[in-house]
């Protein structure tokens, strides 16, 4: 057969639903706009039911790792970690009223939660030595942002502000007006890419998607 | 003022017989003229038509020399997906170039023979991509046998579990080089802080404007903004790709005469054309 369906027929589906939500935004509210909703709701339960293939494709391959590994090692730790909390998650969410149940909530604030707490502590180890190195200029970029962080810390000072207040001006025109504009041209520069990126699956360009 | 009733008047005239959504104007025009580059660099980029050619890129060299070093010392590549990384919303075009740079540093690890860890992102809908493109780059290569999938591919699950056990992995196995791509977060900070610790070369890049400072303060090579889809373009090899980028500098340009239109507009007090433009 010349012609590969199991990549044309979802191409199809992508292109027309890409270009009937590009349509809907031209055109003022109409008929259109019932069709653009009804395709946001089907997309909602695609969505969801991929995190259904992504999650048994996990509990596979955690389930290759156990038996493969003969050995006692992390890889076995980490294997049955993930399939003892998926299969917890999900037995108390169906039986116990679901994720916004008491079970659930009690379950996800004082384990996963806390959790979350620890892993994001270890950050504050990292940051003042990335602080530190972000001093040690290697580059333009470092040397551009040596001047304006050091300058912003100066200005955080309370008696530095005071006894030098044109450090105060400095360090609001660096937030306001370059930091600013790059955040806007970077904006703009995402805006783009992501526009390019619409046009390249709706014509079927974009490789990685379909194939 | 006449002729700025008349202006008025025609630009309402436009409107109506455009059946253009009412306050979207410059935003449909904008829309319209990217389809137009698109089509224009997409019929030449069919046509055979000559590119430009895209500039060179350190990064894309460094990561050669990471891998070889990662032969010379033993030590493992590391790649990060990036801990925001998914296939939706407008992390979408940042996960694609961070899949194009798995696929280079994946046939070049296989090629030059170097160990390869990949941190798959939170998001699982990643793990089947990583797992495609990584077999696929040793398949190239004819070295499908080396390949330990056990080993390379690492899933870690949510955003706490990649820090920890991603740091865990470098501070155990060393580090030769941490390529980190795509859409980034906090994982900007740690995966280069340790990439350091440890004696590694730092590659990354990422499109969120927020972590832009801990590539140019961290990272030996790196890839700002827009500049990590140029460099993904360029490594991909596909006319298709470049051609667009091209199309999306052309609209760059609009926008900038957009802007300065705008401002010379401000200067001359012309505030009608300014509020129409950016609906202040």
């Amino acid at each position: 057969m010349s012609v590969n369906y199991k990549t044309l027929i979802p191409q199809i589906l992508l292109s027309a639903c890409i270009l009937i939500v590009l349509v809907e935004y031209i055109l003022p509210a109409g008929p259109l706009t019932a069709v653009k909703n009804e395709l946001t709701l089907w997309l909602t339960l695609i969505g969801s039911f991929t995190f259904f293939i992504a999650g048994t494709t996990l509990v596979l391959k955690y389930s290759r790792d156990l038996i493969r590994t003969k050995k006692l090692s992390s890889v076995h730790f980490y294997a049955i970690e993930f399939l003892v909390v998926l299969f917890t998650y999900i037995s108390i969410a169906l039986l116990t009223g679901g994720p916004s149940g008491k079970s659930y909530t009690y379950l996800y604030t004082n384990l996963q939660g806390q959790l979350m707490q620890a892993g994001w502590v270890i950050m504050a180890f990292l940051e003042p030595w990335a602080a530190y190195k972000a001093f040690q200029v290697r580059s333009l970029e470092a040397l551009i942002l040596a001047i304006t962080g050091f300058t912003y810390l100066l200005f955080n000072a309370p008696s530095v502000s005071a006894a030098f207040p044109i450090i105060g001006t400095f360090a609001n025109w660096i937030i306001n007006v370059p930091s600013l504009a790059g955040t806007r041209g970077a904006t703009i520069a995402l805006a783009v890419g992501t526009i390019l990126l619409a046009l390249r699956m709706l014509s079927g360009k974009e490789r990685g998607l379909t194939e | 003022m006449k002729k700025f009733k008349y202006h008025l008047k025609i630009q309402k005239l436009v409107i109506n017989m455009m059946i253009i959504r009412p306050g979207k104007e410059i935003e449909i025009i904008i829309l319209i003229l990217s389809i137009v580059f698109f089509l224009y660099w997409m019929w030449r980029s069919a046509g055979d038509k000559p590119i430009p050619a895209l500039r060179d890129f350190p990064a894309i060299d460094a990561i050669s020399e990471g891998v070889g070093r990662s032969v010379e010392t033993n030590k493992p590549v590391h790649f990060g997906l990036g801990e925001s990384s998914a296939l939706s919303a407008d992390q979408a075009a940042g996960t694609i170039s961070s899949l194009n740079f798995l696929q280079y540093t994946a046939r070049e690890c296989a090629r030059q023979g170097a160990k390869l860890i990949v941190r798959i992102s939170p998001s699982p809908h990643l793990y089947t991509q990583a797992d495609a493109i990584v077999t696929e780059a040793y398949a190239g290569e004819g070295k499908q046998q080396e390949l330990d999938k056990l080993f390379t591919l690492r899933y870690y699950g949510d955003a706490r579990s990649y820090m920890t056990r991603g740091i865990h992995d470098m501070d155990e196995l060393g580090v030769a080089m941490n390529v980190t791509m795509g859409a980034l977060s906090v994982e900007t900070i740690w995966a280069f802080a340790v990439c350091r610790m440890k004696g590694g070369i730092g590659v990354g890049g990422g499109s969120r404007w927020g972590m832009v400072f801990g590539l140019a303060m961290l990272a030996d090579y790196s890839l700002l903004g827009e500049e990590m889809y140029g460099a993904s373009a360029k490594i991909s090899g596909d006319r298709n790709s470049i051609a667009s980028l091209i199309g999306g500098d052309w609209l760059k340009f609009v926008i900038i005469g957009v802007i300065i239109v705008a401002g010379v507009a401000t200067l001359a007090g012309r505030y009608d054309l300014v509020s129409w433009v950016f609906k202040r």
